[in-house]
């Protein structure tokens, strides 16, 4: 049942997961290219950091993309198909979140791949290390929670899709309510602070991400 | 007798328009049950709750035994589905949506399953989205078909089918009926192609049930009648009056469960018959909703 | 030549084109007006410092050890704490060289600060010089903790400004160190020493010991033109200070130079070695104080403070080693310290599993599977 499903998930899949592979495995590269030449310790921590954006990136557009390719067929049929099926709903919930996090697998290791190649041309200059793991790991961590959080909502109704959608405006409102009436609070950073501090929902995003540093 | 699927007092309001309201449903089992109406009548709804896709606001269903919607997973297990438009992912090829398919199916015939697909002409390797009509409704039928269930649910299954097409369908389901103690429900609003293959029928108008009765009572049994002189009371008659139009003098009566002999009972009570009418089932059909409707007004 | 006449030529000798006497003469008497009013500023300030003299007499006194501080009645148990913990936290290192404190006194008062509508009460501490004047008074927050860090700061800057001139300016930092250094230091070291301009300091990286006393200061170094730079980062610095406005090249001399003549590069930037910056940041030096802590044990402050003479002589003193023996190790935790990388931790792991199943307990729970 997992195989069947994983099969006919990997065909609406196949096309994004390779091209986050190939973003993954360059990344790396591409971020050491910016730095070469660049003997300054410094400089060359700062060049490369410069490429964190790139990671964080990378691993919410993967996730938020395989969720949306893991519902996407049900969601075009209306999830007719897949009430009519002779299991319990939350197993097929399950079965269909497991197949694709299985997806995210194949892009971290290209990630790790690509670390690997950079290590290999020796071109991290004296005294800076390589962090492969590291970063292979908080990226699949990443993909993972942006993944869950995007596939929780596409299994969510059209109601609840909306409502999280409210709250948004809400804040947003409420935020621009607070700065008409003069009021010194920052609701969004206090929200972005609650969202990307540690241990917030996006937490795995913010911070430093980087394969070189000291 | 037993019924495969029977429904008690089942209501479900869908939007703020439509509901299906105090539905007593009784499909005998190891039947064809027609279920028969008018578009927009309920039937695709009513489909819909038997199989747990939707949840009722009130009553009982209970399908092969079991309560629904709470044991939907071993109903389902049991019961073979052919929607109203193809519900299969449009991206898979035919052999991925049979993989696919089989997979959650333990009674799966694969060997059935090939018969099939060489009966219906399929190509396997022909994307779902790409089929024709009759092309997706001959592989909805091959899917629930192999699975060799005890119940087949189809829900307008020929509609906007060519006849050839149309024939393929409804011969593999009689072959599956012949071959099979399997219980049928089909809904159309196709009445001649229902005649050929139900032996139960059900009538939906507006939500209700408005008829339930072997085939055979509905062919044979509803006539119309031209009577004249008939009083207001006619008494305990031997027949159903279904609908009763005051036309000067001569009254035009459609009955249900009419035998030959009962004129004599209108004659006892004064009325003399002029004329009996037979009417096909299309007739049957648009009268006994016509009833249905004055009835409720 | 008076000032104002020598800023009026660097001014001149700054512009692009050649200019007349007569406004040579110009920019010299404006120059002299502004130093005029600058001089009015100084003397104003300090008039209005000495009329913000307090009386003290009405303070609280608070004692602790060597520590003297003045402290409004209300702050009384503020100031208290903060001393306490100050000299508790100062004494096993610094011990008698504490008493240089002595002659020191430091205010804790309150002040009232208009904040839009209404007044927010804040603590301001400074040394009271012995005239009356608080010396670079700081305002904060009446919070324990950093009233606590003021005190500790202002006592650390005082205690240094009581050794000799030559230790002060080896330091080059505003205090002395109150612990050890964390790893979080050496890394620091370890990127300062590879991102150094100069040869010197990677020299040192390289496990050159002379390079790392000559990077440190420990070794006065008599050419640090020719002793911290090679040939081809002579000539590039030459080129870096030929693009900033306030320096004035000899322009044929810059083209010789550039042409690769390095005797014609060294003499460049002889002649504008103040530009020159120290091959590594002063803050590493504090840090060998930092070590020496470690070795030295209990009192390797104190016999810091205690001992009279050469910067080396005062570390060595503390750290109860030689010279060379700190450097080493100085050099060994700079190259081999290691750290966890910042990407991953067992919270980040634990905090993204714990969101995983969170969202798919969500999707399990979705109400259109119910």
């Amino acid at each position: 049942m997992f195989r069947a499903i994983a099969a006919t998930q990997w065909k609406s899949t196949r096309t994004t997961a390779l091209l986050a592979a190939v973003a993954a495995f360059s990344l790396p590269i591409a971020a050491l290219q910016a730095a070469r030449g660049v003997e300054n310790a410094q400089m060359f921590i700062n060049i490369v950091q410069g490429w964190s954006a790139g990671y964080a990136l990378l691993a919410a557009g993967a996730g938020l993309l395989l969720a949306l390719a893991a519902w996407g067929p049900d969601h075009q049929g209306r999830h007719v198909y897949a009430l009519s099926l002779p299991i319990s709903r939350s197993r097929y919930a399950m079965l269909r979140f497991g197949a694709g996090a299985l997806f995210i697998g194949p892009i971290a290791l290209a990630l790790f791949f690509g670390a690997l190649t950079v290590i290999a041309t020796g071109a991290i200059p004296q005294g800076l290390h390589a962090y492969p793991f590291a970063l292979t790991l908080r990226f699949l961590f990443a993909a993972l929670v942006a993944y869950a959080i995007f596939f929780a909502i596409g299994a969510a109704t059209t109601r609840t899709a909306a409502v999280i959608l409210g709250a948004i405006g809400a804040l947003l409102f409420a935020q621009f309510l607070l700065y008409t009436l003069d009021v010194d609070f920052n609701l969004l950073e206090r929200v972005g602070e609650l969202i990307f501090g540690n241990p917030g929902i996006l937490s795995v995003f913010s911070g430093r991400w980087t394969l070189i540093d000291v | 007798m037993t019924f495969a699927i029977e429904t008690k007092d089942l209501s479900c309001r869908v939007g703020r328009a439509f509901q299906v309201s105090q539905l007593d449903m009784h499909v005998p089992q190891r039947s064809v049950y027609g279920f028969l109406g008018p578009n927009g009548a309920g039937k695709t709804t009513t489909i819909r709750l038997l199989l747990g896709l939707l949840k009722p606001n009130a009553g009982r269903i209970t399908v092969l035994g079991r309560a629904m919607p709470d044991e939907y997973a071993a109903v389902l297990a049991r019961t073979g589905y052919v929607p109203e438009r193809p519900h299969v992912y449009p991206s898979l090829s035919i052999a991925e949506a049979m993989r696919l398919h089989s997979s959650f199916y333990p009674t799966w015939d694969q060997r059935w399953a090939t018969d099939l697909m060489a009966q219906f002409q399929l190509d396997v390797t022909r994307r779902v989205g790409a089929l024709s009509k009759g092309e997706a409704g001959k592989l909805l039928m091959l899917l629930a078909l192999a699975q060799r269930p005890d119940l087949l649910v189809l829900d307008e299954p020929t509609d906007g089918l060519d006849p050839v097409v149309r024939r393929d369908i409804l011969a593999a389901v009689l072959q599956f009926v012949t071959d099979h103690e399997a219980t049928v429900l089909i809904s159309s609003h196709l009445v001649h192609e229902l005649e050929r293959i139900c032996d139960w029928i059900g009538l939906m108008d507006a939500g209700k049930l408005v008829a339930e009765m072997p085939m055979q009572d509905f062919k044979n049994g509803i006539k119309r009648l031209r009577v004249a002189a008939a009083p207001d009371n006619l008494g305990t008659a031997p027949f159903t009056l279904l609908s009763r139009e005051r036309n000067g003098s001569v009254e035009q009566w459609l009955v249900r469960g009419w035998a030959p002999g009962m004129h004599e009972y209108l004659a006892s009570v004064g009325a003399s018959v002029r004329e009996v009418v037979d009417l096909d089932l299309e007739e049957g059909f648009v009268e006994l909703l016509r009833s249905a409707r004055q009835r409720a007004r | 030549m008076s000032s104002a006449r020598a800023l009026a030529l660097l001014i001149a000798l700054g512009l692009p084109q050649p200019i007349a006497a007569q406004k040579i003469r110009m920019y010299e008497q404006r120059l002299d007006s502004l130093a005029a009013a600058q001089r009015f500023a100084a003397a104003a300030r300090q008039a209005y410092e000495l009329a913000q003299r307090r009386d003290y007499t009405r303070f609280d006194s608070v004692v602790v050890g060597p520590m003297r501080i003045r402290a409004t009645p209300a702050l009384n148990s503020l100031a208290q704490s903060g001393a306490d913990s100050v000299v508790a936290s100062l004494k096993p290192q610094y011990g008698r060289a504490l008493d240089a404190l002595v002659g020191h006194v430091f205010v804790v008062r309150d002040e009232q600060v208009r904040e839009g509508d209404r007044n927010a009460s804040y603590v301001v501490i400074a040394e009271v010089a012995a005239d009356g004047r608080e010396l670079e008074p700081q305002v904060v927050v009446p919070e324990v903790g950093i009233v606590r860090n003021v005190l500790l700061s202002k006592t650390l800057r005082t205690l240094l400004a009581n050794t000799d001139s030559a230790f002060v300016n080896w330091l080059h930092s505003t205090s002395l160190p109150s612990d050890t250094a964390s790893s979080q230091a050496w890394l620091q070291a370890r990127i300062d020493l590879l991102s150094s301009y100069a040869i010197v300091s990677r020299h040192c990286y390289e496990g050159d010991l002379a390079a790392c006393r000559v990077a440190l200061g420990l070794t006065p170094s008599r050419d640090p033109v020719m002793d911290w730079l090679s040939a081809a980062e002579r000539r590039q610095i030459v080129h870096q200070l030929d693009d900033r406005y306030w320096v004035r090249m000899d322009r044929e001399a810059a083209r010789i130079c550039y042409g690769g003549s390095d005797s014609t590069c060294a003499a460049l930037l002889h002649a504008s070695r103040e530009f020159l910056p120290d091959p590594i940041a002063t803050l590493r030096r504090s840090e060998l104080f930092q070590l020496a802590m470690v070795s030295g044990g209990p009192g390797a402050m104190e016999r810091a403070l205690l001992t009279r003479g050469t910067p080396e002589q005062r570390l060595v003193a503390a750290a109860r080693l030689p010279a060379d023996s700190i450097v080493r190790r100085w050099l060994t935790l700079v190259r081999d310290v290691r750290k966890p990388s910042e990407d991953m931790s067992p919270i980040v792991a634990a905090t993204s599993m714990g969101w995983i199943l969170f969202c798919g307990a969500l999707a399990y729970r979705s109400s259109r599977w119910r």
